[in-house]
């Protein structure tokens, strides 16, 4: 049965930017009450501005979702100050983008930090909360990078990986609990300051692959997918599934087709210094990073993913022929 | 139904299929015969009859021993439980994942639980045996109030069986000695509050049975610290009252009192009116020291009319489920575990003293 969203208490972590503050403010617009976590204040402030402009109430907790401390004080003012949690959003994460051998050891011990323990720790606070509630929704937010590996993102894919496997194993966990749901949502590229603020150690600056999905359409998805729980939620990831179809049929082939693409439309053609980005520290938080914009006035700026998986409906029929055939002669 | 009434009333019968049905990973059945088999009973011109109806004296002890250990899953145990019908009881044989052998009156142990031991009890387990005076009389009459004695005081023949059993399997023999049936209550509650502690669950909920109730799966499931009485007199209240006096306060306090229901009781006496607990000024105000809700399980009638009639205790199971918490049922409690929560044990009314064989987990 679908649940009703305005009288909702709803944690978002992450929530001073991109999909979290989009999130944020769809729930608002619902008249939902909002605890905003996040480690930038200002940013934080802001997105709480926006949300009771919005016409929802909220609360702010500075948060650094990799200390599980600090995690547990998120639950507990919203508990004491509301009285239950009705939905818990792990937004927070950050970006990664160099190879595994070049990338600092901190910075990926910063990603899994943020990006997965942070879910983890989200979600073993959560659950007893939604245990003793009898009723609650998580909602991890993965990326179809959780699915689809990429080149220079394997740390990034790691976590996010994991948080899809995170999500699988709790829900075999709380089957006996029918009033809790656990969704995992998947988007595909999404325009958000992400990219921006990523650790960037590849020495050059980085962009969506393809045209980005504005993350107020997502944010929108993750509301409904607040109030009709699904397994897996994938956000602006057209042609996915025929992608992973292709990925167990033909897997070089389609890890051929994703690194050609990754090398022809990641990248800027503008150096950068290395950096650390906002590992360690926030950086001012916005819902929008103005991808859109600069991919509507790129040319060839399609979606990632469809031309893939129409490249590997082609391919993988005519690879299984040549297969069939060659087997015959055998 | 007479019959099947009775069946659903016996303590030693509902509490039996409790713990017997934990082990086998279910809740509390319905108790009492399903409806249509009165019927067919009826129609075939008897009511109810077990096996050990048709016989008399100690074949028919026996036959009903034999139907009691043919409840459990055969597999091997820690530790077997032999006691009396306690609902406090049911609850840590719940905990530690072992069953309960119903201490019936006869002096010796018999061939249907020396087999069950036998087959049950691997090298090195712990027969766990029940020595309490007070719980000699049946469930519900006035307390005398007796220190625990260290001697027992079962006949000296079911020790010499137990002694004789344990040697020749190897096995520890634990007596674990209380002068009355509800001084285990507050150990076991502590041991499930302590418990959900380690699981991160925090024990907010107390219930609060009596009588035949306790279903150890819906305790687990709504996460609540079980806490049985054997009556719903005054000095249930008192030792009620004495436990949350130690203990920090619970956030939910819930009741499901039942009336004593005595075998001896005529049927045409059982429509006599009873005084509702639910309205009896003492638990009232036991109930209100929730700090956000007490509340009964049962309304006022539910709550006074006698238990015999199975329906009562279905009501129960209908109410504990409409306790929103669900945590999920733990594996069992290894008795290191249980020895190691039992080493802070002196503050009960309850000696625990390794007799014979080698106790490892405890001592």
């Amino acid at each position: 049965m679908p649940i009703r969203l305005g009288d909702q208490i709803v944690v978002v972590t992450g929530a001073s930017s991109g999909i979290g503050r989009a999130t944020a403010q769809a729930f608002a617009r619902r008249g939902a009450t909002l605890v905003l976590a996040a480690r930038g204040v200002a940013g934080l402030e802001a997105a709480a501005l926006e949300c009771r402009e919005l016409g929802g109430r909220a609360l702010v907790v500075t948060t650094d979702v990799g200390d599980e401390a600090q995690m547990r004080r998120l639950a507990d003012r919203a508990m004491r100050l509301f009285g239950r949690i009705d939905v818990w959003i792990n937004g927070a994460a950050v970006g990664l983008y160099g190879r595994i051998e070049e990338v600092p050891g901190e910075a990926v011990r910063q990603v899994i930090q943020t990006n997965l323990l942070g879910t983890l720790f989200g979600t073993r606070i959560a659950l007893p909360i939604f245990r003793e509630q009898g009723r609650g929704v998580l909602i991890n937010i993965a990326s179809v990078e959780g699915c689809v590996g990429q080149p220079y993102s394997s740390i990034y894919a790691a976590s996010k990986w994991a948080v899809r496997g995170v999500g699988e194993c709790l829900r075999m966990e709380v089957a006996d609990a029918p009033g809790i749901s656990v969704c995992t949502v998947l988007p595909g590229a999404v325009d958000t300051p992400l990219f921006q603020h990523a650790a960037n150690y590849t020495g050059r600056a980085v962009q969506p692959l393809g045209r980005p999905l504005a993350a107020v359409r997502v944010a929108e998805e993750i509301v409904a997918v607040a109030g009709s729980p699904r397994r897996n939620a994938f956000i602006g990831a057209d042609g996915i599934g025929l992608l992973l179809a292709a990925k167990q049929l033909a897997p070089g082939l389609v890890e051929r087709g994703v690194a050609a693409r990754v090398e022809r439309n990641r990248f800027l053609d503008r150096p950068v210094p290395r950096s650390a980005g906002n590992l360690t520290q926030p950086l001012p938080g916005a819902v929008g990073g103005g991808w859109r914009r600069a991919a509507a006035r790129r040319r060839g700026g399609g979606r990632l993913l469809l031309p893939l998986a129409v490249a590997a409906l082609v391919a993988v029929p005519l690879g299984l022929l040549v297969w069939r055939q060659s087997r015959a002669r055998a | 139904m007479a019959n099947a009434v009775a069946a659903g009333s016996d303590p030693v019968n509902g509490m039996l299929t409790a713990a017997a049905a934990f082990l086998h990973g279910k809740a509390l059945p319905r108790l009492g015969p399903p409806p249509l088999c009165g019927l067919v009973a009826l129609l075939r011109g008897g009511l109810f009859r077990s096996a050990a109806d048709k016989t008399d004296g100690e074949q028919a002890v026996e036959l009903s021993a034999r139907d009691m250990v043919a409840k459990y899953p055969r597999r091997r145990y820690p530790a077997v439980v032999l006691g009396p019908p306690n609902g406090a009881l049911v609850h840590l044989c719940a905990a530690l994942g072992i069953p309960w052998l119903p201490h019936i009156d006869r002096p010796r142990l018999g061939l249907a639980y020396k087999l069950f031991l036998t087959r049950c009890l691997p090298a090195g387990a712990a027969i766990l045996v029940v020595d309490c005076v007070g719980c000699r009389r049946p469930l519900g009459e006035h307390p005398v109030f007796q220190h625990a004695s260290s001697d027992w005081s079962l006949e000296a023949e079911l020790v010499e069986d137990l002694r004789a059993i344990a040697r020749s399997q190897d096995l520890a023999l634990v007596r674990l000695g209380f002068s009355e049936p509800e001084d285990l209550s507050p150990l076991v509650a502590d041991l499930y509050a302590w418990w959900y502690r380690r699981r991160s669950i925090i024990a907010r909920r107390l219930l609060v049975t009596s009588y035949v109730v306790a279903d150890p799966q819906w305790t687990f499931r709504v996460g609540a610290v079980p806490f049985w009485t054997d009556a719903i007199g005054e000095s249930s209240a008192v030792g009620l009252e004495r436990y949350l006096d130690a203990r920090p306060p619970f956030d939910y306090i819930n009741f499901a009192l039942f009336q004593t229901a005595r075998q001896d009781v005529a049927p045409a006496a059982l429509a006599a009116p009873l005084v509702p607990v639910v309205a009896s000024p003492l638990w009232l105000a036991l109930l209100a020291r929730a700090r956000r809700r007490g509340e009964s399980l049962l309304d006022a009638g539910e709550a006074a009319i006698h238990p015999v009639e199975p329906s009562r205790i279905a009501r129960f199971e209908a109410a504990i489920k409409r306790i929103p918490a669900r945590y999920p049922v733990p594996a069992p409690l290894p008795l290191e575990e249980f020895g190691g929560f039992l080493r802070y044990a002196g503050r009960y009314r309850v000696a625990v003293q390794p007799v014979d064989g080698r106790v490892r987990w405890y001592g």
